[in-house]
């Protein structure tokens, strides 16, 4: 089952949706996975019946060259997604957090729910999917991203926020340290940011042996705790 | 000539888990060691139990003197030892097969080393030792002290810290060997299984304390918050940023030395929580710290963890096999159970109970053995169940289909330390000893008639002891007690007889009051005489209370029991009652012991045969 919305209908502050309200309900009650996939200048939001999923997905574009994992901070975790663009949205049912309000859009329904996700759980996935930009004037996943820092805004004041070249600056503050955060979150998560950053370019300039011996390291350590930790 | 080990076991108040680390030890019979026992003057039964051994020579020497704690007491066993190295295998521990004296010897006898040392294993895991060195007066890496071996005159030369406060005196210790060159390598074998018991270092609190204090005044480039730092990655993985800036900077021995730590905590559990990133980064400074060493430590460390994990999967898979074969059992049980038809008997017995023990190995099995003895013709009073606390600490870890057994009559009796055996009649205040007792084994699956057996024959015989499995007691012409190898298995008698010893195995009745009071319950009296023979301690208990012993007609041909159940190989005390030759001692000692409180006990059994005549 889905639905699609124009850019319009997306992002619209206003009067409920019956059939997303529908979808939302049959979403929690037989505990499906709720998805939104930003196309280029529409959205579809549909229900899928994955049993047995707990991790909400998070698809990207333009994914980042550095790979979180459920132990990454969770301050790093919500930034991630302001560096690469987010296109798709899986939700599982035990992952909304947020319910749609009275007056506001679907849009920010999905942003608040992706904060959720990012700030209190570690169970999330990341994967590439197609970026979406087609067109003339602002693409829906550009302007998703700007729903998503209004929700970051109210939660986690910092004046830094409201500058218009900000997605610009934090590209380069996640490789130099320029901007003066106000909020420990930001100023955390950014510094998090740039040492899995940096660890992955000494990662790439390493030699093919030291590769091999680093995925030996990793890869005996995997096993040994799959078996220590289950 | 000196024996080539002195095996040293301390004991504090551990009598019955001191009877499971001295079996373990007398396995290791091929060996060229000596046992050397040092006790904290236990008044537990120790002293008895020691005196038992000492007597059947499977101790060489003893003391029984107060100490200041475990590491004054392998100091002063140190003083006691003749042999040429000495292993630590101290109260609860055992070693992990009997052949580790064994393979130490053949890695050691050529004199080139200093000492060696194997691994350790607690529960599901293994302790894997891969780096030889001082780092060890930093963390334990992986060290089990019960699976070292030492040579004697280095270990008196580097006495344990005895301080009050020290709970990691074994490591700084071997971290001083390495430091003053000893050659100690590793022997990438599993040598030693820890007890479940908390040990020294289970009060966390005290262990900080002493493994700070090592810190700060074994490395003068530490304070004590970079020393508590330490201390937390170690146990949790936090205080990751403080690491990698000690990694980085400061003094080179404590950055060796970390990055030692820092490799080993990587391969624990608690370094689950770190991220790949944090691992990466964790790895990345403790190869620029090690330098030219990088590769071999690396090397080493793998190949011990790549090991560790193949042994840990092993016997995840062993459990996995027992599981299913569990399961099959179930399976079968459940048919049968479901074709047969168990009638209540028609005659009127009187209320009886039942008392069994059993440890972890067998408690996964032991729900099956419990329906057995509720189907009974005849149903029990009551049937108590005893656990020591030290082996399994309360109901939550027991299966939920034994449990649900409580409904039906199942009494849980949860004891602060296991006395083995013994505990299933010892602990009289649990059960009520005016009433006939029937004891029975923890493997066994019973015929659903087998206490309507033990009944009937009470009722005919009432101040009896009543087995349906029984064994015919042979003397010499001297009239001495001919050895256990030699008795008639599986005997019966027309009437009641002297002769016959009842085994647990078969399900046993004793008769009202035999447990109310007198040395048969006596604790100090069993580990002095027959630690490990309840059969026989029983037996010659019957024989000072002039009771004689009756065999149902399931004694001969092996009715006595359905079948056993899948987990009864594990902790058997068969082999080494027989094998060791521990029976006849303890037959021995128990004749002795009735010989001097009743000197013509053989003329009850002569006058019996006389009257049959």
């Amino acid at each position: 089952m889905s639905l699609k919305f124009s850019h319009s209908q997306f992002f619209e502050a206003g009067p409920h949706c019956d059939a997303f309200d529908t979808l939302l309900f049959q979403a929690t009650s037989r505990k499906s996975v709720l998805s939104l996939t930003l196309g280029a200048s529409d959205a579809e939001i549909s229900l899928s019946e994955a049993a047995n999923v707990s991790a909400a997905r998070i698809g990207l574009a333009e994914l980042s060259q550095i790979v979180l994992d459920q132990r990454t901070p969770n301050a790093a975790q919500v930034l991630y997604p302001l560096l690469g663009r987010v296109t798709s949205i899986d939700l599982p049912a035990g992952s909304i957090f947020a319910l749609r309000s009275h007056n506001r859009s679907m849009a920010d329904f999905w942003a608040r729910n992706l904060f959720h996700a990012l700030s209190s759980t570690h169970n999330v996935e990341y994967v590439q999917k197609f970026d979406g930009r087609a067109g003339d004037g602002p693409t829906t996943v550009e302007e998703f991203t700007k729903r998503y820092l209004w929700v970051l805004r109210d939660a986690l004041p910092d004046s830094n926020l409201k500058r218009a070249d900000l997605l610009e600056q934090l590209m380069i503050d996640f490789h130099f340290p320029v901007i003066a955060y106000e909020n420990e979150v930001f100023k955390g998560g950014m510094k998090a940011l740039r040492r899995i950053n940096a660890a992955t370019l000494d990662d790439q300039r390493m030699s093919a042996e030291d590769v091999a011996a680093s995925k030996r390291f990793n890869n005996t350590r995997s096993n040994l705790l799959a078996l220590l930790v289950e | 000539m000196s024996a080539f080990f002195t095996i040293v076991t301390v004991s504090y108040k551990h009598a019955w888990s001191l009877t499971k680390t001295a079996r373990s030890v007398f396995r290791q019979r091929d060996a060229d060691f000596e046992y050397v026992i040092v006790d904290g003057d236990s008044a537990d039964g120790t002293y008895e139990l020691t005196e038992f051994w000492k007597q059947a020579g499977l101790v060489d020497r003893s003391t029984h003197d107060p100490d200041t704690g475990v590491y004054d007491a392998m100091n002063n066993a140190l003083d006691l030892a003749q042999g040429q190295y000495v292993c630590f295998m101290n109260s609860g521990d055992v070693f992990a097969a009997d052949d580790v004296l064994a393979r130490a010897k053949a890695f050691l006898e050529n004199g080139q080393h200093d000492g060696c040392m194997g691994w350790g294993q607690l529960g599901d895991n293994v302790w894997a030792s891969w780096q030889t060195g001082e780092g060890f007066k930093m963390a334990s890496l992986g060290f089990c002290h019960q699976a070292l071996f030492v040579r004697t005159d280095l270990l008196r030369a580097n006495r344990f810290d005895t301080r009050k406060h020290k709970t990691d005196s074994d490591t700084l210790q071997l971290g001083r060997f390495y430091e003053n060159g000893a050659d100690i390598p590793i022997v990438p074998e599993v040598w030693a299984i820890r007890g479940a018991e908390p040990g020294i270092s289970a009060n966390l609190e005290k262990t900080r304390t002493s493994i700070l204090d090592t810190l700060t005044s074994e490395y003068s480039g530490l304070n004590s918050e970079a020393g508590s730092a330490i201390i937390e990655f170690r146990r949790k993985c936090t205080h990751v940023s403080e690491i990698l800036d000690l990694l980085r900077g400061g003094d080179e021995t404590v950055r060796t030395h970390l990055a030692y730590t820092v490799l080993d905590t990587l391969f624990q559990k608690q370094s689950a929580t770190l991220s790949a990133e944090q691992v990466r980064t964790l790895r990345a400074a403790c190869k620029s710290v090690l330098g030219t060493d990088w590769e071999d430590a690396e090397n080493r460390l793998l190949d011990a963890q790549i090991k560790r994990t193949g042994l840990i999967a092993e016997q995840r898979r062993s459990k996995a096999d027992l599981k299913a074969e569990i399961k099959t059992f179930a399976e079968q049980e459940d048919t049968r159970m479901a074709r047969i038809e168990v009638p209540a008997s028609r005659e009127v017995y009187p209320a009886y109970q039942i008392g069994l023990t059993s440890f972890p190995a067998r408690i996964s099995t032991l729900h099956f053995v419990i329906r057995s003895l509720i189907k009974q013709s005849a149903k029990p009073d009551s049937i108590h169940l005893f656990l020591g606390r030290d082996e399994i600490p309360n109901a939550n870890w027991l299966p939920s289909q034994l449990r649900a057994f409580e409904a039906s009559g199942l009494k849980l009796h949860f004891l602060d330390a296991t006395r083995h055996q013994y505990d299933k009649f010892t602990h009289t205040e649990h059960f009520d000893a005016q009433m006939p007792y029937v004891i029975v084994d923890d493997d066994v699956i019973y015929q659903p008639y087998s206490m309507e057996r033990l009944l009937s024959a009470h009722g005919k015989y009432p101040n009896t002891v009543i087995g349906n499995r029984c064994h015919m007691m042979q003397f010499g012409a001297d009239g001495s007690i001919a050895p256990y190898g030699d008795w008639t298995r599986e005997a019966r008698t027309p009437e009641p007889s002297f002769n016959l010893v009842p085994t647990g195995a078969g399900g046993v009745l004793y008769p009202p009051g035999f447990f109310a009071d007198g040395p048969v319950i006596d604790t100090a009296e069993i580990l002095r005489h027959a630690p490990y023979a309840d059969d026989m301690w029983l037996k010659f208990n019957a024989l000072d209370k002039g009771i004689p012993t009756f065999a149902t007609e399931l004694s001969s041909g092996s009715e006595w029991y359905h079948r056993y159940t899948p987990t009864m190989r594990a902790g058997t005390l068969m082999a080494e009652n027989v094998e060791l030759g521990l029976n006849d001692i303890q037959i021995g000692q128990c004749a002795a012991w009735l010989t001097e409180r009743q000197p013509n006990w053989r003329d009850l059994i002569k006058d019996q045969e006389m009257e049959r005549v």
